[in-house]
Parts: structure tokens; sequence; C-alpha cells
């Protein structure tokens, strides 16, 4: 590619540094990369890898704690930008160059109508008038493929889905033509399915119009489906690049290769015999009041979040419960271990019928069924060293002899969870995500529970945790007949870790069966389009 | 504790890295030293602790810093002493001096042609070196006499360093003194909003439901309260011959009812966000009883943004007292608070002539700035953890 023909940008030597306490962190080291009309740049890297840095320092969209080294070059169409002044920058972003965001609701305007807000683009940049811009609104709307544009164009972002509004996004991206458009993790934020429609819009656009795409992600699949070029990013620098095929089957890098081999892989440990039932539920129903209508006159009416649910989980087995955001699924699974109120149903663990047990009743139990929660960040109270944290329920449930004792199972609990046993007196601040949830799931076996309802541990991680976390997980049900509830929207994860899958949407089960199955042979359209949207990807 | 990242049976590398690069030091912190080493980069922060440790010092050890015994009278009405490093004149003691001399102001004999009140000035034949640790009124701390005080002349004779209120008693010193009113009304007082409002806030953000409903409203009938007219209201309740300590009682009671409310609407929307956090679920997850969950998960999680609440109360009542005071209805003689102290300045025709007494208004403007900036720093510090 040596050709410069269709060369949009040329970015050399990027440098990024911050100034923060005690001092500056390089957050992007001499990365250099180019983008050519028609084709797709990936960045890719895990959290803090500096991809998103770089793709501000090209739009000049930085904070002012940013320095940008002196030595980055960066040519738009042959234009140096570095040393652009900003109001000619200004005409270049949202014109020539567009981005869009990770957070399709907080990057529109709650106040204005979608058309008004495309609409604003187009009379600023093109000094189209109201009518002329508002009839190119619908256009765009139409182009992005939301179904009957004409009426949508009147609606506020709270009246679109997920899906929707980023889709708005790139309509407001695409208004002026660019050249040249910045996907900052357009779909981390969105379910699989609308995750694999939004992708394929922004290609067939690209395509359309010979755009520039420079899509920047953590998803390995989406890289190999849509991307011509990568550059694969760590701490800051470019450890790979090349075309897509040829870093995908050789990578070269070192990093690279470990980066590849942390996509999900495995299965499930093999399951002994026949054994008993840890958890069994039977039609449980939780639903939520919500209030309708005025002030004096308002009326409840009841939302069913899990609609007569049934499961059982043996010994030693992992069920995966999936479904995308708002199936109930984390629902279900709280009700299960009597965290939120049940509307009805049964549910019986360990042969004990435990939904009508008071909270004094439930004591016993409590040390017998545990939880991980999906953020590592809010699960862990930043007050409490992680002794405190691990201790709380060995004192709560009078369990270990002394305090010796306990200082004992603590430590215990932190090897087993591959932390070191040193780390008792530090706070949950002081460590990563993935650090973190392996704290949680030391706070869960440290009570040596039968079972561990995981509310996606993974989902908040990068890829090269996630496959540790797994593996981990793997390990201690291994070595301690764990059985495991597992939440999650990542089929992919699924496939690696459970025996049988229950798939959810609008808290009911739509199908459920062995994982190769359910996964290999789809019954339901919307297990098939689940299924689809995970893994055909890739293929 | 050593670098977790040569701790041999770590997590694999990835993490290692990231965790080095995510914290600064190898060296546990507590939350203590975190929010003391953001302190200290704010400089109103610590310009705002510096007064607060020096006030709460000078209030604590008031007679000693105070010059002049606070109830001797004096010449009344007289301006500021001169202070200077030159002495006038001819006599043996003339010319330049190392350390100053104060000249007492003394009537001058000759009296004003329209009023005919005597005139004063400083009396430049009778320098007065200033000491450090000089002997002067007799106080008694912890049980024992004392007479050293931190600056005075060195023959022990009065200093007005502001000059003197009506009845010729030193400003300075009863500034000093009316300090240890004026804070401890204000600490009291906010010890207790602090206390009750805690309690309050966190019971029926916890509890929820229909009590929260209603206590809340409880608490927005006394936040809707015209707290002004019912200060006076209350304050003019008690008898007039009621002892000091009464009323002063009785004003702190009616500044904690009224004051209590928004402490407890602020706590209590942390502990019904605190609530649905996952490390409280988490901790209903293990078992723990109520009582548990909120000392250990809710609480000191809320007591940041309660500290912060505290610093920036402080001055408020401050402000309260000095007004209420100089209304007359905060403190009574014989005790000295600022906003008794600003009564004197209440006639424009009395302001225009000696300007000085209104030098009250220095001390309470120095305790309001300094725990706003204290308060300020405090919050910047607290926040990020």
């Amino acid at each position: 590619m040596t050709d410069n023909t269709g060369l949009l940008i040329d970015a050399q030597n990027v440098g990024v540094s911050f100034t923060v306490d005690g001092g500056r962190i390089e957050a992007v080291r001499d990365v250099s990369f180019q983008l050519f009309a028609g084709q797709t740049t990936a960045l890719v890297g895990e959290s803090g890898s500096g991809k998103s840095v770089t793709a501000r320092a090209v739009m000049k969209l930085l904070s002012k704690r940013a320095m940008v080294n002196p030595r980055t070059k960066i040519l738009f169409k042959g234009q140096d930008m570095a040393n652009l002044p900003d109001r000619d920058m200004r005409k270049l972003r949202g014109n020539r160059i567009s981005m869009i965001f990770q957070e399709p609701m907080s990057s529109l305007n709650p106040v204005y109508t979608i058309g008004s807000q495309i609409a604003e683009g187009l009379m600023l940049h093109q000094r189209m008038s109201r009518k002329q811009a508002h009839a190119r609104a619908i256009e765009l709307l139409e182009e992005v493929r939301i179904p009957d544009a004409a009426s949508r164009i009147n609606n506020y972002p709270h009246q679109l889905s997920g899906g929707q509004r980023q889709r708005v996004m790139i309509a407001m991206a695409l208004a002026n033509r660019p050249d040249v458009l910045v996907a900052d993790e357009p779909t981390t934020a969105l379910d699989v399915t609308v995750q694999a429609e939004i992708l394929h819009l922004i290609d067939d656009l690209k395509l359309r119009y010979g755009m520039g795409v420079i899509l920047i992600t953590h998803d390995l699949t989406v890289v190999r489906q849509f991307a011509d070029h990568v550059y694969v990013m760590q701490h800051g620098e470019v450890r790979e690049s090349g075309p897509t095929e040829q870093v995908f089957t050789a990578p070269q890098n070192p990093y690279t290769r470990r980066l590849l081999a942390s996509e999900p892989k495995g299965v499930a440990n093999p399951l002994q015999g026949v054994s008993e039932t840890v958890m069994k539920g039977d039609n449980v129903k939780v639903q939520f009041m919500l209030r309708k209508g005025g002030v004096f006159r308002g009326s409840y009416h009841p939302l069913v979040a899990v609609d007569s649910l049934s499961l059982d989980l043996k010994r030693g087995e992992t069920l995966g419960l999936v479904g995308e955001s708002g199936s109930g699924k984390t629902t279900f699974g709280q009700a299960l271990i009597r965290l939120i109120r049940m509307d009805g149903g049964q549910v019986t663990f360990c042969g004990d019928r435990i939904e009508a047990k008071s909270r004094g009743q439930m004591q016993p139990y409590r040390s017998r069924m545990q939880i991980v929660f999906q953020d590592p960040f809010s699960s862990l109270n930043p007050r409490l060293s992680v002794r405190q944290i691990i201790e709380e329920g060995l004192i709560v449930n009078r369990l270990g002899t002394s305090r010796a004792d306990r200082f004992e199972r603590v430590q215990k609990a932190l090897r087993d969870a591959g932390m070191p046993d040193t780390i008792g007196n530090r706070f949950p601040h002081e460590f990563s995500g993935g650090q973190r949830q392996r704290l949680a799931i030391a706070r869960a076996i440290a009570l040596e529970p039968e079972f561990i309802l995981l509310d996606e541990p993974t989902s908040a991680l990068d890829l090269s945790v996630q496959a540790q976390i797994i593996e981990l997980l793997r390990t201690l049900q291994r070595e301690r007949g764990l059985s495991y509830l597992f939440i999650s929207h990542d089929l992919k994860v699924v496939r690696a870790l459970c025996h049988r899958v229950i798939v959810m949407q609008h808290g009911k089960i739509v199908e459920q069966g062995p994982v190769e199955q359910v996964l290999v042979n789809p019954q339901s359209d919307y297990t098939k389009r689940l299924v689809r949207a995970a893994f055909e990807i890739a293929a | 504790m050593t670098d977790i990242a040569q701790v041999p049976d770590l997590p694999p590398e990835q993490e290692g890295a990231d965790l080095r690069t995510s914290t600064v030091s190898t060296v546990s912190q507590s939350y203590l030293r975190l929010v003391w080493r953001r302190l200290r980069r704010s400089v109103m922060g610590l310009i705002g602790l510096i007064g607060v440790v020096s006030l709460l010092t000078i209030a604590v050890f008031a007679h000693f810093f105070a010059p002049v015994d606070p109830k001797a009278p004096h010449l009344s009405f007289a301006p500021p002493d001169k202070i200077s490093w030159y002495v006038p004149g001819d006599g043996p003691s003339s010319g330049w001096r190392l350390l100053p001399v104060a000249f007492p102001i003394v009537e001058t004999g000759e009296y004003d042609l329209v009023t005919f009140q005597p005139l004063t000035g400083p009396d430049y034949d009778n320098p007065r070196p200033i000491v450090l640790f000089a002997q002067g009124w007799e106080y008694r701390f912890l049980g024992m006499t004392f007479d050293t005080h931190f600056f005075g002349t060195a023959d022990g004779s009065a200093i007005h360093l502001l000059g003197t209120d009506k009845l010729g008693r030193d400003i300075l010193s009863r500034g000093i003194i009316g300090s240890q009113i004026s804070l401890a009304i204000a600490l009291t007082s906010i010890a207790l909003i602090t206390l009750i409002g805690t309690l309050m806030g966190i019971t029926s953000g916890y509890i929820g439901g229909a009590f929260d409903a209603w206590f809340q409203r409880f608490v927005e009938l006394i936040l809707a309260f015209p707290s002004l007219p019912l200060y006076l209201a209350l304050a003019s309740l008690i008898p007039v011959t009621a002892p000091s300590s009464l009323f002063l009682t009785f004003v702190v009671m009616v500044i904690v009812v009224l004051g209590w409310a928004q402490l407890c609407r602020e706590v209590r929307a942390k502990t019904l966000a605190l609530r649905q956090v996952d490390y409280v679920r988490g901790a209903m997850a293990v078992g723990a009883s109520d009582g548990r969950i909120i000392t250990r998960h809710i609480l000191p999680n809320v007591m940041s943004h309660v500290i912060v609440a505290i610093t920036l109360g402080i001055p408020s009542i401050v402000l309260l007292e000095s007004f209420l005071g100089y209304l007359g209805f905060a403190v009574k003689p014989p005790l000295i608070s600022w906003g008794l102290m600003l009564q004197d300045a209440g006639t424009f025709a009395v302001l225009g002539q000696y300007p000085w007494i209104l030098s009250p208004v220095g001390f309470v403007l120095v305790a309001v700035f300094a725990f706003n900036a204290l308060g300020d720093g405090l919050r910047d510090a607290i926040d990020p953890y």
C-alpha cells in the first residue's frame, strides 16, 4: 500500500502525555498509522492502551491536561493538521471528519428532538435553510435505516432504543458527507444483535460514500469482520500492524498472539455422573409496580420482570442464563438467592424450601449461596481493607474458631482466587479491574459456598483478564464441586463455561438445553439471531 | 509491604503491569493518608487548615493570648496605641529600636473647641517596649494561676492594639476571649446537628418506604420555617433574668432544632444511593445484619460527606451567632462573644467617630474564611475516593 492515492489520514509519531499528580504519564508514544478512502482501519487494544487518546489526538479533542508531542505530525489529505488554528480545525471537525461515541444516550441532547439536532449541523456547515435541513435530516434517517423516519424525526432521544440512538448519532456524523468517520467503541454499550446491525450499517455506508473509517474497539471479532487494516496497541504503543487477515492468521508480536489466544475458549468441566439438585426454582415470578399518570390520579400497574420461570441446577454444574439487557436475568438470579422480593413461585435450595423464610431464617443458608457482581468497582467497599472485606462474611456467619483461624481462611481464599496472600492490609482502589474481580471471588469462596450466582462477572473486564477469570472459575468449580448460575449476554463466555443454557427474552424463557445443542442448533428465531451475532461475525 | 508485582504468586503479567501504572506508590495507603495527600496540594485548603488550627489554639489558650484583662476599664473609646520602631524626642531612650514600642493613648489636656470633649493622643514621652511572654494580668487555667502572656509591655501596663470600647475595655483581648464563646456555640451546635442529622438521615434512607416518605415531609416542614423570626421569638421566650449558662444552652438548642434538617436530607439522599450499591447488596448476600451494614458500609461512606458539611456549617453558625448577638439575643454580659461586641457598633454616630470598634467583624471574617476554605479543600480531597 505504498500508493498514496486515496490516503486520507497519515499520522506520524503521534505522542500524547498527561500531567497527573506527581508527574507525567505518556499515554501514547510514537504511534503512526494511515487511513485510506473506502477502508476501515482498526485500533485495537485493551483498556488503557491509548487507542481512544490516539483518535482524539487526530480530532484535536484532547483535554487541557494533555500535551501533544511536538514531533507529532498528522496529515489530512496532505495538509498538516498539527499547526492548524482552532478556527479551521472546527470547520474540519464534524464536516470532513466526524466522530461517534460509545454511549449514544449521553452524546445526544435530551431536550431537543433528534431532527433538530441533525439539522443543526447541516445549517451550520452547509448553510442550508431550516426547511432544507429538515428534509435532508429525514433522508439521513432513512439512510441509517430508521423505520418511519418522517415521523421519528420529531422524537426525543429518550423515545428511541439504544441501537436507534446510535443510528441517529451515525446520521449526524454522516450529515456533511465526511471523508473520515471515527467510531470510538460504537457498539460496546449495545446488545449483541443490535451491535451486528450497526456495524453492518457503518460498513455499507463506508462503501457507498468511499469514507475512511477509524474503528476503535477492544472486540477482536468485530475487527476481524469489519477492518481492512489493524493496529494492535498496548501501553500506548503500536505492537503490530498490517492487513487484518495477516495479523489474525500469522501474528508476529507476542502480545498480539496472547491477545488472540485469550478469546474465551475451552469447554466446561466434565460432569461426574448424576448428582443431586442444588438450586431449584419453580414458576418464580417477580414484578415491579410502575406508577403511571398524574400526581393525584396516578395508578400503579405491574411490570412483570420475571414471568413464572423454572430452573434446576445440579451439583458441580454451570447453568448459563443468557439474554439481552432488560430481559430479567439478573432479577431472576437475585430472586433465587432471596436478595429481592418474589411475587410467587417456589425456590428449593439443597432440598429446603426457602422462598417463604424470613431474614433470620435465611441466615444459615447465606454462607452456602454467594454472589459475584458485574462491576468490580462498585462491589467492594472502598473504606474497608481487603482483609476486612473478605472476613466480613466469616464474622457474620460465625465461621472460623478464632481470629487467627479466620485470618488463615482469608489468606487461603486469596490464594485460591489467584492473589498473593500478603495484600490483606491494602485497599480496593489499589487494584485493577481484574484483580478486584478476583477479590470479589475470594470474598465469595471464603465462605465455602455450594452455589455461586455469577452476575456477568467478566463483562466489565478486558479480554485477556476475562480469560483468566474464566479459567479461575473453572478451576474452583473442579476443586470444590461448586454450582454456578452464570448470567451473561456473551455467548462466547457461556460456551466456555456452561453445561446448560437458558435463553431469556422479556422475562420469559425462549429456549433451553445443553450448550452444544442450543449454540450449534438453535431452535427459536431469537436464539438464532443471538448466536449469529456472536459467532458468525467471526467465521 | 513489597511491590505486588514482585510477589511470585502473582496473577499473570498483564495485571501486574496494570497495577504498577495504577498505583503510584507501593506502600499501602490508608484512606486518611490519601485525603491528606490531596489536601496538601490545595493552597486554599492549607490556608484554611492553618487558620482553623490557630483559631482553635487561640480560643483554647485565650487568656494566654489576650494581653489585657478584658474586663478592666481604661480610657474609653481610646484609638489603637501607636506602635513604632522610632522614639522621637531627645530623651535617653530616643532613636531607632530593634523591638517595637507602644505609645499609650492619653488625654492631652486639651479640649475639642466645638464639642468640648477631651482630646486624646499618643504619649510620646512614655515609650513602652513590646516583648514576648510578658508578665501581665493574672488568670486561672486548669486550676492554676498564671500571669504570663504571649505578648505585652515589659512593665505590665495595658496595651490596646485595637483600641478600647465605650467602657474602656481592650477590644483585642475581648475579641480573643470572645472567640471561646463564639466557637463553643458553633462547635457544640454543629456536633449536635451532625449527630441528629446523620442518625435521622441514615435511618430514614435505610428504612425507606412509607416511613421515609412521611419523615421527609416532616423535615421539609422544619426547613420551611421562617428561621429568623423564630430565632428572635424563641430567644425572647427566655426570661432576661435567667443565668447565662441557661441562656447559652437555649440558643444552642434553637440552632440545632432548626439546623439538623438540611444535613438529614443530604445524608438520606446519600444513604438511598448507597443502599443500592453492589457492596451493600454483597453484604446482604453474606447475611450481614442491618446494624452491621449501617456501621460498616453506609456510615463510613457517608462520613466524608458529613465532614465537609460540618466544616461548611460552622461558619454559618458563627455568622448566625454574631447576628443574633448583635441584636442582643444570643449571649448576655458578662460573657463575651463576637456578636455581643458588635452590639457596640450599632449606631452610625459611634462608628463614624470610633471606627476601631468594628474590629470584631475582622474576627468573624477570619473564622468564616478559614472554615470555608478548609471545607472546600476537604471536599476536593475527600470526593475522588
